[in-house]
């Protein structure tokens, strides 16, 4: 309530309001979103959108409903900004590629940043968010091509090795993927991700000290960080260790309630341990947590015909 | 002095023990063997629909009761294809010397469709082999007349549903002395009704229109039968297994509680696999999908695979057996460990078998003892579902190399040169045999619209094995799901007798066990499925026919 209101008060405030004058416009949208309200920039930009309905215009309100997690629409502004724009532009691109994404349109994202990378080849950002993309439609080579570029084309960036791991991990490559990841944490030590991938890729190479060293650096930078705690209860696990990894389980569950493989491992160390009902309690809500996830798919006929050699 | 003495030796032991393995090594063989058979499986570079994807499977079973084993190939057709231009399954004769002659027609076995796997059975325990051949379309049973000739009686007997079956299993789940069977299918599919490539966000793949499916379509329900002593066989509802929808591809039995009856395992593409643990007594048939509670129906991740084919073996010699379930590429064939009390843990990663498995997309596989170390090997045949990737797209292209892994005897895995079979192919089923007697396990292969291939095992080694042919009495005549444990040495292994498994194929049922370099006689006890305990004494170098003593077990 406070904040919506000091939101109103900063708009009327802010200079132009009420009026057309679009760089008042612009400016007060860029304010409200270095200010993180993103909905109130999207406000901003949508009467800049009217009153100047050019690329720049819907760029930046493409950008606020980004940043406002309204993807679909974001894409849209920004595919209307692409339309508009006379020369290909490195930021909107990546803007685009990024909403496009987020909306589970791999495919046309991938397209928008291949085009993005073609213009721009050093643009290390927008590397990386195509080798992401490859990634999430588990094109691990093409993921691993583009994120070795953007490592080469940017060194000191530690998305560029976090991702590689990712890209190397996805492909069975864990010797990379470790290395990658040990390069992300080296490049930003804060980066508690990578740090949960690296213990999780170590502890696959059956490399369990280094791997609980890693889970627990990330758990210094994230106290609570479930990812963590699942990896080193499994470490507890597989070492014959069902209690404490029980706790470790249990912990992360403290902090996220429907963690799947927190619920699932959880269930499986309670087994181990004779707790049958407590394990089948936890499953219980495994069931509940995978069932909410899982999808068959849409019925179609069962009826059936042409196929069948006749 | 004399214990680093004692250290030193006991190295340089392990070091020359390490270096006397011999090189698991395999030679192609299948034509040569006058294996002339071609395979027709949908589209050759590109699918429109999943049902062109599955493939087709294959048995090795002794039809004329000569004691060697003939392979049964199984084929399938091509969209819009009918029997005029569509190829038959076919059956070949085990001539001896490692050489096969078709006999399809004398035998009465051609038959033309979508055919998907082969099991065998003697349903009527009258040391006939029968044959069922699961198929997208009415599934089909050939009663085996006893004079070398087959006759179709899926009507007759109970097992023509015109579901898309693929795995199945014969084996006495209510142990009476009759085989049961399981069934699983697939996808409840209709080209009519199936969206083609690309239509659907679930009809591309990396961009590429790709045939839709499973996720999309509608999972089918799999299927328990139980045998009638008069040769039928009845539909049993109202169970676990078939309660619920899974992408059903593969299925296995084994005593995996280790309480004398046999449970049933279930891959599962891109849902849960199943474990019913069969608790079946005086009352019927009972089974519960515990699955999830033994930790066998996810990954460590609590993530749904896309499982293919499985196996069952006790890999890690601790009496228990495990699981090997193979998934999709750019995910990892997954280990389950059994730990005691029913309880499995995935432990694909530190068994080594997880990361050399990202690259392919597997289906069969089988535990085996490939150098008669006493430890069972693992293989897994590989090949991708999308015609259309080839070219790079991928990591690995649509015909795919197989994988050999050598147990370490540690608990883990090496993946060792597999010789033959690094030839891509885009392989499917995977029967294992001793199919020229000669005291090693053979892998035949099947492929996707080509010549199946037949790996002839050349392993160079004097590590000593036997082998068991069972023939129960009150058991199921066949022997399948006796156990049997090799005692004394110091290895114990326990094995047990199974046909069907892989991928949508039947393997050598004889029991076989390799000896390393134990010699002279051994015990072997051997729990048949009656409950009765037989021990015997036997010799290497040969295999032995163990009968199932008769009043033994039961009441």
């Amino acid at each position: 309530m406070i904040r919506s209101l000091t939101a109103a008060l900063l708009l009327l405030a802010a200079p132009g309001f009420g009026a057309q004058d679009p760089e008042a416009l612009l400016h007060s949208g860029q304010r409200w979103l270095d200010a993180g309200n993103a909905r109130a920039a999207v406000q901003s930009f949508r009467r800049l959108v009217d009153a100047v309905p050019d690329s720049r215009s819907h760029y930046y309100l493409g950008v606020a409903l980004l940043q406002d997690d309204r993807p679909e629409e974001a894409a849209a502004s920004l595919r209307r900004a692409e339309a508009l724009a006379e020369a290909p532009n490195p930021a909107l691109a990546l803007s685009l590629g990024t909403a496009l994404l987020r909306s589970g349109e791999a495919e046309a994202a991938v397209r928008v940043l291949e085009a993005g990378a073609k213009h721009f080849p050093r643009a290390a950002p927008i590397l990386i968010q195509l080798g992401y993309a490859h990634y999430t439609r588990l094109d691990g080579i093409s993921a691993r091509a583009v994120l070795r570029r953007a490592r080469e084309v940017a060194p000191n960036n530690a998305q560029a090795p976090f991702y590689l791991g990712l890209a190397e991990a996805a492909l069975g490559a864990l010797e990379p993927a470790s290395e990658a990841f040990g390069k992300a944490v080296i490049l930003d030590p804060r980066n508690f991700e990578a740090q949960v991938a690296l213990g999780r890729t170590l502890s696959q190479l059956g490399r369990p000290e280094e791997a609980r060293e890693a889970y627990r650096a990330a758990l210094a930078e994230a106290p609570g960080l479930p990812a963590a705690l699942v990896g080193l209860g499994r470490l507890e696990l597989e070492e014959g260790r069902p209690e404490a990894a029980v706790a470790s389980f249990e912990a992360a569950l403290a902090a996220d309630p429907g963690h799947r493989q927190a619920l699932y491992n959880l269930a499986a160390a309670l087994s181990l341990l004779g707790r049958t009902e407590e394990a089948a309690a936890v499953r219980r809500r495994f069931a509940e947590a995978a069932a909410a996830g899982d999808d068959p798919g849409r019925s179609l006929s069962r009826t059936r015909s042409k196929a069948r050699p006749r | 002095m004399k214990a680093v003495s004692a250290m030193a030796g006991a190295l340089l032991a392990l070091a020359a023990a390490a270096s006397a393995q011999p090189e698991i090594r395999f030679t192609e063989v299948a034509e040569a063997s006058g294996l002339r058979f071609i395979n027709m499986y949908g589209g050759v570079r590109s699918k429109d629909f999943i049902l062109e994807t599955t493939g087709s499977g294959a048995a090795f079973f002794d039809y004329d009761g000569d004691a060697d084993l003939d392979l049964f190939l199984v084929n399938g057709s091509r969209l819009g294809y009918d029997a005029s231009r569509s190829l038959s399954n076919a059956l070949f004769r085990n001539e001896g010397g490692g050489r096969f002659r078709e006999v399809t027609g004398p035998a009465g076995l051609e038959s033309y469709g979508w055919g998907q796997g082969a099991f065998v059975v003697d349903h009527e325990n009258d040391g006939d082999l029968d044959l069922l051949v699961t198929r997208y379309g009415k599934n089909l049973f050939y009663r085996n007349r006893g004079d070398g000739t087959f006759e179709e009686a899926g009507a007759a007997v109970g097992l023509d549903d015109p579901q898309w079956g693929t795995g199945a299993a014969f084996g006495d789940l209510d142990r009476d002395g009759v085989s049961d069977l399981v069934v699983v299918n697939y996808v409840d599919f209709e080209v009519d009704e199936t969206p083609r490539p690309g239509e659907e966000p679930y009809c591309l793949f990396r961009g590429l229109p790709v045939m839709c499916g499973p996720n999309g379509l509608t999972p089918a329900p799999a299927l328990l039968y139980r045998g009638l002593s008069d040769g039928r066989f009845a539909r049993v509802e109202g169970q676990a297994i078939g309660a619920e929808r899974y992408f059903g591809l593969g299925v296995v039995l084994g005593d995996l509680d280790d309480d004398g009856d046999l449970d049933v395992y279930v891959a599962n593409d891109q849902t849960p696999n199943n474990l019913y643990r069969n608790d079946t007594g005086a009352r019927g048939f009972d089974f519960t999908d515990v699955g999830l509670s033994a930790g066998v129906a996810y990954n460590e991740d609590g993530r749904a695979q896309a499982g293919m084919g499985v196996d069952l073996g006790d890999y890690d010699n601790d009496g228990l057996l495990d699981i090997v379930v193979t998934n999709f590429s750019q995910d990892y064939n997954t280990i389950y460990r059994a730990v005691g009390g029913g309880w499995f843990l995935d432990e694909s990663f530190a068994a080594g078998v997880a990361e050399p498995s990202y690259p392919y997309l597997g289906w069969g596989t089988g535990f085996r003892d490939l150098d008669r170390d006493g430890w069972l090997d693992l293989v897994v045949l590989n090949g991708h579902v999308y015609p259309e990737v080839e070219g790079g797209i991928t990591e690995s292209d649509y015909a795919q190399r197989g994988l050999v892994f050598r147990n370490r005897t540690d608990g883990a895995f090496d993946e060792v040169p597999p010789t033959a079979l690094e030839v891509p192919r885009v392989y499917r089923g995977a029967a294992f045999a001793d199919y020229d007697d000669d005291g090693d396990t053979d892998l035949l292969a099947t492929v996707m619209n080509g010549p199946p291939a037949l790996f002839r095992n050349d392993t160079d080694t004097t590590a000593a094995w036997a082998g068991f042919r069972l023939v129960g009495r009150r058991s199921p005549r066949d022997g399948v799901g006796a156990r049997l444990e090799l005692t004394g040495g110091a290895l114990t292994q326990v094995r047990e007798a199974r046909a069907a498994g892989s991928y949508l194929a039947s393997s050598d049922p004889r029991v076989f066990f390799g000896l390393g370099d134990r010699d002279g006689p051994f015990g072997v006890r051997v729990r048949w499925l009656s409950g009765c305990e037989q021990e015997i004494e036997a010799a290497p170098g040969r295999y032995l026919l163990v009968v199932e003593p008769p009043g033994c077990g039961g009441s």
